[in-house]
């Protein structure tokens, strides 16, 4: 009997392809509805004021569900001030809580045909939606996929149980990031 | 920035007509290959001979570290196919063995790190037999290119090291020095820099101590190992936490310890070779760890032409002379970089040609240096190379 390193899981004989539905399209939790000529932009690096990003076309999902990019794909850099004063003005506009920009933040950029983000026509953040999807990427591949039936019989979406011996209130509080 | 001064180039000696650089690789010899892919890195360490349990038949298998670009890795892997350096599969000369990669790793999620890591883990499949990579979820293309790679390999042994893991593969002892437990706990909380969850590696070789002889065996102390640092883009606070897990232990001349033979101490940071960390930003290393490691050769992948960042930093470079050659109290000025063991994928020569990749062929107790004479976006050629004539 042969095991693999990891189970394979559900569907893993479907080939990787670019399927045609583009990735957060019909999301409704998602802040924008992309269109094909969209692009794909991360923070990759971030020294002295400088932002190196990457640019890609906004990406597809494949048959199983995972980002995939197609096209050429470029690294630019910008401006740390300019892209900050950006969003800065965007969040303001829009109730938002301002930030710093941050390496693995994620845009939608519509409109794009400079490297100056002042000048990029729109620009939304999908930071929490491609941080999820970079979590579900990782788990994807290290460790088996379940069914849906397996889930429920793993009790993977399930709640918690509750603590058997309660835990005091004051001791209740979740410590800050270190 | 300071980018490097040309080499004169009657320090270098061409390829001997009709000869390849497989005719100057021993079958004991292990070739570590940084490959010219300007501010980025792409390296290859082709191991040893050793025999394959099944058919005794003697084979060299690979290490990859970093694959930047699409084409610079698998192009030097048809070529060490094509001479027969690496493991070939029946089933086709294009593809290596099944499991003849022994190892890939992704040190960090970086786009000049991994750029070329989803396409090299897609072609080589079953070739491949463990990849690691340090565990920083990003939201690169890349990243999610590579994790795919993986995804559709379930036979793949998957592995987030942190520092002090070793693995020996073959003649080789493969040791993690960073990221540290403590480095990698925090990674989720952003509190990390991507470049501070590099894996870097501390490759030895040979790692062979135990001479047999019929049924005799005998414990040796191998003072002529080669050893090589692959510093990733680790950065300062990550090092930190390398000197800290890896101190440098005082020998001991006692008539107790040579009586009971414990351990005499080292410093295990050592090493011949250091692949400089962060194409030699100013925040890549610190004086104390390169005068822990006290390389002899201090190679810097790095374009040296401006680029987004300016790598090589003077800081950088100058906190390696200092080093490798302490200057503050003679107040003397640092010999050229080369004669210090410092090279550049971005050097060039007196007369205008560029150096390109290295291909460092490390064997008993000596160790040669080749240029490759590639551009970054050229593939590398076995037949064409420059020895380097220096100590």
């Amino acid at each position: 009997m042969e095991f693999q390193q990891r189970a394979a899981g559900v569907d893993v004989s479907i080939e990787a392809s670019v399927g045609e539905r583009l990735w957060l399209s019909g999301v409704v939790e998602s802040p924008v509805e992309p269109t094909a000529g969209d692009s794909y932009v991360v923070v990759d690096e971030s020294d002295e004021g400088v932002l190196e990003i990457v640019v890609a076309s906004w990406p597809k999902l494949d048959p199983l569900g995972r980002l995939a990019f197609s096209g050429r794909r470029r690294t630019v850099a910008v401006s740390e001030a300019e892209l900050s004063e950006v969003l800065d003005r965007r969040r303001q506009r829009s109730g938002e809580t301002k930030r710093p920009v941050r390496i693995g933040d994620a845009f939608l950029v519509r409109g794009r045909v400079t490297n100056s983000p002042s000048k990029w026509p729109q620009i939304v953040d999908v930071t929490s939606f491609a941080r999820a999807h970079a979590k579900i990427a990782f788990h994807a591949a290290v460790a088996p996929r379940t069914t849906v039936r397996e889930a429920k019989a793993l009790k993977l979406d399930s709640p918690p149980p509750a603590p058997e011996v309660p835990v005091p209130e004051a001791a209740n509080v979740a410590l800050p990031a270190v | 920035m300071a980018a490097p001064e040309p080499i004169p180039a009657n320090l270098f000696e061409d390829l001997p007509a009709g000869e390849s650089l497989t005719d100057h690789i021993a079958p004991t010899d292990l070739v570590y290959f940084l490959c010219n892919v300007g501010d980025g890195d792409a390296q290859l360490l082709l191991l040893p001979e050793q025999k394959a349990t099944d058919t005794g038949v003697p084979l060299r298998r690979a290490i990859v570290v970093d694959s930047a670009s699409p084409r610079k890795i698998p192009a030097l892997i048809g070529e060490l196919l094509k001479v027969g350096l690496l493991a070939a599969s029946p089933g086709g000369a294009q593809q290596p063995l099944d499991g003849a990669i022994a190892l890939v790793v992704a040190t960090h999620p970086h786009d000049d790190h991994i750029g070329g890591m989803g396409a090299l883990l897609s072609k080589y499949k079953r070739a491949v037999a463990e990849v690691w990579e340090p565990g920083y979820y990003h939201t690169a293309p890349a990243y999610h290119e590579m994790m795919a790679a993986i995804e559709d390999q379930p036979g793949l042994l998957y592995a987030q090291p942190t520092s002090g893991l070793r693995r020996w593969i073959g003649d080789v002892a493969v040791t993690v020095l960073t990221p540290s437990i403590q480095l990698r706990n925090r990674f989720d909380t952003y509190g990390v820099d991507i470049n501070n969850s590099s894996i870097s590696l501390r490759v030895e070789f040979p790692a062979a101590r135990v001479v047999q002889r019929d049924n005799e065996r005998r414990l040796v102390d191998a003072p002529n190992t080669q050893t090589l640092i692959l510093g990733a883009d680790t950065q300062t606070l990550s090092w930190a936490y390398a000197e800290t897990d890896f101190p440098a232990l005082a020998p001991s001349g006692s008539a107790a310890a040579a009586a009971l033979k414990v351990a005499t101490g080292s410093d295990f940071l050592r090493s011949q070779v250091l692949k400089v960390s962060h194409h030699a930003s100013k925040h890549g290393i610190n004086l104390e760890l390169v005068e822990r490691i006290k390389p002899a050769l201090s190679l810097v992948s790095s374009v040296a032409g401006g680029g987004s960042y300016k790598f090589p930093h003077t800081v950088a470079q100058e906190l390696i002379r200092e080093a490798v050659d302490p200057t503050t109290r003679s107040g003397r000025d640092h010999p050229q970089d080369w004669d210090l063991g410092v090279f550049y994928t971005s050097d060039t020569t007196s007369t205008g040609g560029k150096l390109g990749s290295f291909a460092i062929v490390l064997g008993a107790g000596r160790r040669t240096v080749w240029r490759m004479l590639d551009t970054p976006s050229a593939t590398i050629s076995l037949d064409r190379a420059k020895k380097w004539l220096g100590t």
